[in-house]
C-alpha cells in the first residue's frame, strides 16, 4: 500500500498531518486527520479555584481566547447557582458578537475566500489574503483591517483586555458601559452590518456568479449527509451565546433537543486504533465508522450545521440570506423548514450569514435601552457543586465542564473544544474529498492537494485549541512512498 | 511615545511554550523607567501580531522554536526575512490566518506605518505539548541569557534612550564589577546634555540621583564665608555672614558627583554646576539601593567607589580650606 502525506508543516515534527494511503492501484484507500493533543490541562486546572478558570482556559488557544473566556463564565454561573442579571447577558452577548465579527470576517477573508476568489488552482503563494487584496482591490484590505481593529477595540472596552479578557465573573460581568461608550459601540455595529452586507455581495460577485465554483460547491466529493448541531434560541433560531443545543438528522427532522448540561447522555467519544484523537459522536445513534447517513452517529458542528439545526435566523437581514442560501443550493421546505444543505463548501457561504447576524446582533444589544443599567453582577449565596457552560464558538459548539468541592476548589474538568465536534467529519470530508480528486495511476499536482486541503479548510479548524499554532499557510508536504516505503514522487509548498 | 515593542509570544501554561513570554517580562523588569520601549505579550501571530506592531519604528519578536536541529534552550537571532525561510517560530503564524510575512505585506501595501526593522529571538523548546507553568531545565536556564541579548539589542536600537552596559564598562569608576552589575547600571541610567552654568542640585537639595560625567566640567561648590570681607563688621552691620560660591572640586570625564544620593538623609552636601557645556549619565539612586539589598556584594562594591567619591571631596575641602589658613 502507498502512503501519501500532507503534512501541514514541513520543519516542525509532531504537528498535524493529514496521510492518504494509496492501495496497489494508486486510488485512495483511506485518509486519516492526525494531530497531537495538548496534555493534562484537566490536571492543570484540579486544585485551583474554579473562578480563575474565565482567565486560564483562555490560555488554552490564541485565537478564540474569547470563546473560552464566555463558556468559562457560563460555566462558573451554573457552578455557582447564580443566575446573571439580564444587563449581564445582553453585555456579554454583546461582546460575543463582536468577537464573531473578527473572527468570521478574518477566516473569509484570510482562509476560506482565497480559494474562491483566486481559484483553487492559483499557485499558493497568491492564495491568501494579499492575493485577494491584488486581485479585488487594496480597498478590500482597508475594509478588513479595518473591521479588525474597530471591533478589537469593542472587545477590548467590554472585556477588559485587548488580548485574554478578563471581565467575566460567576453571575456577573465586571464592568458596565457608559452611553458614550454604548453610542460608540453602536457605530462601530453599523458599519459592521454595511460590512457584512458588503462581504455577502462579494461572495455572490465572486462565487455564487461563477458557475464552474457553484458546480463544485455542489459536487458529491465535498457532499456529506450528516447529522448537524447548534444551539438555538427558544424560537429555535441561531445563537452563539445561549440557548438549548438542537441536533437535525440528515433528512432535517430534529433529533434532539437538550440543555447543554445533558451533554454526556448525547454525545459520546470513540478511539480508534489508528488515530490518538478521540472522535465524538452522537451516543443514541451509534458508532458506525466514518461513514455519513441516517444511520451514522456523526455529526458536525460548523457555521453551516447551526444554520442547518435552526428553523432560522433572529434578524432581517440574515434571515434574508439565510433563505437565499437554502432555496439557490437546492434545498425544499418540508414541514415549514429548509431541508438541510450537506455541501461542505457552502459553510463560507454559512459563515458569512453569521456574520451578517453577529453584526446585527450587535446592533440591537447597542440599541438596547438597559444596556447601560449599571447593575451588573448578582449576588452569590449558594455552594459551588457543579456547573456546564456552552456557547457556540466559530469553529463549532463550546462545552466547559467543572465540578468542584464545597470550597469551589476543582476537582473534575472537562471541555469539549468546538474543533473536537469535527474530527470525525474532517476526517470524512479529507477521504472523500481525496477519492474524488486522486485518480489511480495519476500524478498528484498542487492543484488536487488543495482541493483536498479546502475540504479540511472549510471547517476552519483550529488546532492551537485542540493542540497547538500551526504556520498560518498550512504548507503542504505531500510525500508518496510505494510498497517498499520508497519516496516516489514528492511535492511541497512553504 | 515609544519607539521600539517588544512582544514575548506564546502560552505561559503549556511548559516551554511561553518561554518568549516570560523572556520579554524579564526584559520589562530590567528595562530603565525612561527607555522608548514598549513591552507587550501575544498569543498568536499572523494579523493580529502584525497589528500590535503597527505605529512602532521597531520591533523584537521573543518566541519559542521547535525543529529538527534546534537544541532546547539554544537561542537564536533572525532577521524576519529570515524567519520567513525558516518557519520554526511556534507563534509568528497563526493558523487562523495568515504567516507573519503575508500579514505584514498586507499591512504595507494598506500603508500602515510599520516597523522597517524586525528582529526574532527563538529559543530552542523541548515541551510545548503538556500543560503546566513550569519550564523545563534547559529552557527555564535559557531565560536570562535571552533576555540579556533582548537588552543588548535595545542598547543598540535605543542609543539615546537607552544607555549600554558597553559605555559604561569603559570607565574605570566601574571597575571590578561583573557584568551583571554594570547591566544592572545600565538599566538605572539616563542621559543628559546640559549647558553651561546649568545646576543639577543645590547645597541640601534632596537627591534621588548621581551622576558621571561624560563631556565637560562640572563644578563642585559649596558656600563658604566670602574671605574678601570683613565678618565681625559685616555681621555687626547686616546681621548676615557674607558668604561666595567656592568651586572645591570638579568632576570631569570618568568622575561621579551627588553621592549623597546613595546615602541617608539623601540630601546634597555640595552644590553641582556645570562650568562648560556637558553630558553625563544619570543613575536613578532609589532603584539601585532597593538592588543593592538583594545583591550585597553589588552594594559593597559600590559604596566602596562612593566612599572614594567622598574621601576626594575631603581631600578637596581641606585643600581649600588652607586657604582660610593662610589669611
Amino acid at each position: 500500500m502507498k502512503r501519501v502525506t500532507i503534512d501541514p508543516i514541513t520543519r516542525l515534527e509532531g504537528h498535524g498531518k493529514i496521510e492518504i494511503f494509496l492501495d496497489d492501484s494508486g486510488a485512495v484507500a483511506n485518509a486519516y486527520l492526525q494531530i497531537p493533543e495538548l496534555r493534562g490541562f484537566e490536571r492543570f486546572c484540579v486544585g485551583r479555584p474554579a473562578e480563575e478558570m474565565p482567565r486560564i482556559t483562555n490560555r488554552i488557544c490564541g485565537v478564540c481566547p474569547e470563546a473560552h473566556h464566555m463558556a468559562a463564565t457560563k460555566a462558573l454561573d451554573a457552578l455557582f447557582h447564580v443566575e446573571p442579571p439580564s444587563v449581564t447577558k445582553k453585555l456579554r452577548e454583546l461582546f460575543y458578537s463582536a468577537f464573531y465579527v473578527t473572527d468570521h470576517t478574518t477566516h473569509f477573508y484570510a482562509l476560506g475566500g482565497p480559494d474562491f476568489v483566486l481559484g483553487p488552482d492559483a499557485p499558493p503563494a497568491q492564495r491568501n489574503i494579499l492575493g485577494v487584496v491584488h486581485k479585488v482591490g487594496l480597498e478590500i484590505g482597508a475594509q478588513v483591517i479595518d473591521a479588525r481593529r474597530r471591533n478589537h477595540h469593542v472587545i477590548q472596552m467590554l472585556g477588559g483586555r485587548g488580548v485574554h479578557p478578563v471581565a467575566g465573573l460567576p453571575g456577573g460581568w465586571s464592568k458596565a458601559i457608559t452611553a458614550e461608550e454604548r453610542a460608540e459601540i453602536e457605530a462601530i455595529a453599523r458599519q459592521n452590518v454595511d460590512f457584512a452586507l458588503f462581504s455577502l455581495k462579494l461572495f455572490e460577485d465572486v462565487v455564487l456568479s461563477n458557475q464552474a465554483y457553484v458546480d463544485l460547491i455542489l459536487s458529491e466529493g465535498y457532499t456529506h449527509r450528516m447529522y448537524s448541531m447548534g444551539t438555538v434560541d427558544a424560537n429555535n433560531r441561531v445563537n452563539f451565546y445561549d440557548g438549548m443545543i438542537r441536533v437535525v438528522d440528515p433528512e432535517g427532522k430534529e433529533f434532539v433537543k437538550y440543555h447543554p448540561r445533558d451533554y454526556a447522555q448525547h454525545i459520546a467519544e470513540r478511539v480508534e486504533p489508528w488515530s490518538y484523537l478521540k472522535f465524538p459522536y452522537l451516543r443514541n445513534v451509534g458508532w458506525k465508522g466514518l461513514v455519513d447517513g441516517k444511520d451514522s452517529g456523526l455529526y458536525s458542528a460548523t457555521p453551516l450545521s447551526r444554520l442547518n439545526a435552526a428553523d432560522g435566523m433572529a434578524t432581517p437581514k440574515a434571515q434574508e440570506f439565510y433563505e437565499k442560501l437554502y432555496t439557490t443550493l437546492g434545498s425544499r421546505k418540508v414541514n415549514g423548514r429548509f431541508q438541510p444543505v450537506h455541501h461542505q463548501l457552502a459553510t463560507h457561504w454559512a459563515r458569512l450569514i453569521e456574520l451578517c447576524f453577529a453584526a446585527e446582533r450587535m446592533l440591537e444589544l447597542a440599541l438596547d435601552p438597559e444596556i447601560t443599567d449599571p447593575n451588573v453582577r448578582a449576588p452569590i449565596t449558594e455552594k459551588p457543586t457543579e456547573g456546564v457552560g456552552s456557547v457556540e464558538a466559530p469553529r463549532g459548539t463550546l462545552t466547559h465542564h467543572y465540578v468542584t468541592d464545597e470550597n469551589g476548589i476543582l476537582t473534575k474538568v472537562n471541555l469539549v473544544v468546538g474543533t473536537t465536534n469535527n474530527y470525525a467529519p474532517i476526517a470524512l470530508s479529507i477521504k472523500k474529498a481525496a477519492q474524488t480528486v486522486i485518480q489511480a495511476g495519476q500524478a498528484i499536482s498542487e492543484g488536487m492537494l488543495n482541493r483536498i486541503e479546502m475540504a479540511f479548510r472549510s471547517y476552519d479548524p483550529c488546532m492551537s485549541c485542540a493542540t497547538h499554532a500551526l504556520p498560518g499557510q498550512m504548507p503542504l508536504e505531500v510525500v508518496i512512498y510505494d510498497a517498499a516505503g520508497q519516496v516516489v514522487q514528492q511535492i511541497s509548498r512553504t | 511615545m515609544a519607539r521600539t515593542l517588544v512582544v514575548g509570544l506564546g502560552n505561559p501554561v503549556l511548559t516551554d511554550d511561553g518561554v518568549g513570554v516570560r523572556v520579554a517580562a524579564a526584559v520589562r523588569a530590567a528595562l530603565p523607567a525612561n527607555a522608548l520601549v514598549d513591552v507587550a505579550e501575544a498569543s498568536v501571530g499572523g494579523l493580529r501580531l502584525m497589528e500590535m506592531l503597527v505605529g512602532y519604528e521597531r520591533a523584537i519578536l521573543v518566541d519559542a522554536f521547535m525543529g529538527a536541529g534546534i537544541a532546547p534552550g539554544s537561542v537564536q537571532r533572525l532577521t524576519v526575512e529570515e524567519l520567513a525561510e525558516m518557519r520554526a517560530a511556534q507563534h509568528t503564524a497563526s493558523a487562523h490566518d495568515a504567516d507573519l510575512t503575508t500579514a505584514l505585506d498586507l499591512g504595507r501595501r494598506m500603508g500602515l506605518p510599520l516597523p522597517a526593522e524586525i528582529i526574532i529571538y527563538g529559543i530552542g523548546a523541548a515541551n510545548v505539548v503538556d500543560f503546566g507553568e513550569e519550564m523545563t531545565p534547559a529552557v527555564a536556564a535559557a531565560v536570562p541569557r535571552a533576555a540579556t541579548a533582548v537588552l543588548q539589542e535595545l542598547y543598540r536600537l535605543e542609543e539615546g534612550s537607552m544607555i549600554s552596559p558597553e559605555l559604561l564598562r569603559r570607565y574605570p569608576f566601574f571597575a571590578g564589577l561583573s557584568y551583571d552589575h554594570i547591566v544592572a547600571l545600565a538599566n538605572a541610567a539616563e542621559e543628559m546634555a546640559v549647558d553651561s552654568g546649568h545646576y543639577f542640585f543645590r547645597e541640601g537639595d534632596e537627591l534621588t540621583r548621581f551622576y558621571l560625567t561624560i563631556e565637560g566640567a562640572i563644578g563642585i561648590l559649596n558656600e563658604l564665608p566670602d574671605q574678601a570681607v570683613d565678618h565681625k563688621l559685616a555681621e555687626q552691620l547686616t546681621g548676615q555672614v557674607r558668604t561666595r560660591e567656592v568651586v572645591v572640586s570638579t568632576a570631569g570625564p570618568g568622575d561621579v558627583f551627588g553621592w549623597s544620593g546613595l546615602l541617608a538623609p539623601h540630601r546634597a552636601a555640595s552644590s553641582a554646576k556645570a562650568l562648560a557645556p556637558a553630558r553625563v549619565i544619570a543613575f536613578d539612586c532609589p532603584r539601585l539601593l532597593s538592588q543593592f539589598e538583594e545583591d550585597c556584594r553589588f552594594g559593597y562594591l559600590m559604596m566602596q567607589k562612593i566612599a572614594q567619591v567622598i574621601r576626594e571631596r575631603l581631600r578637596d575641602m581641606r585643600i581649600e580650606s588652607l586657604a582660610f589658613v593662610s589669611k
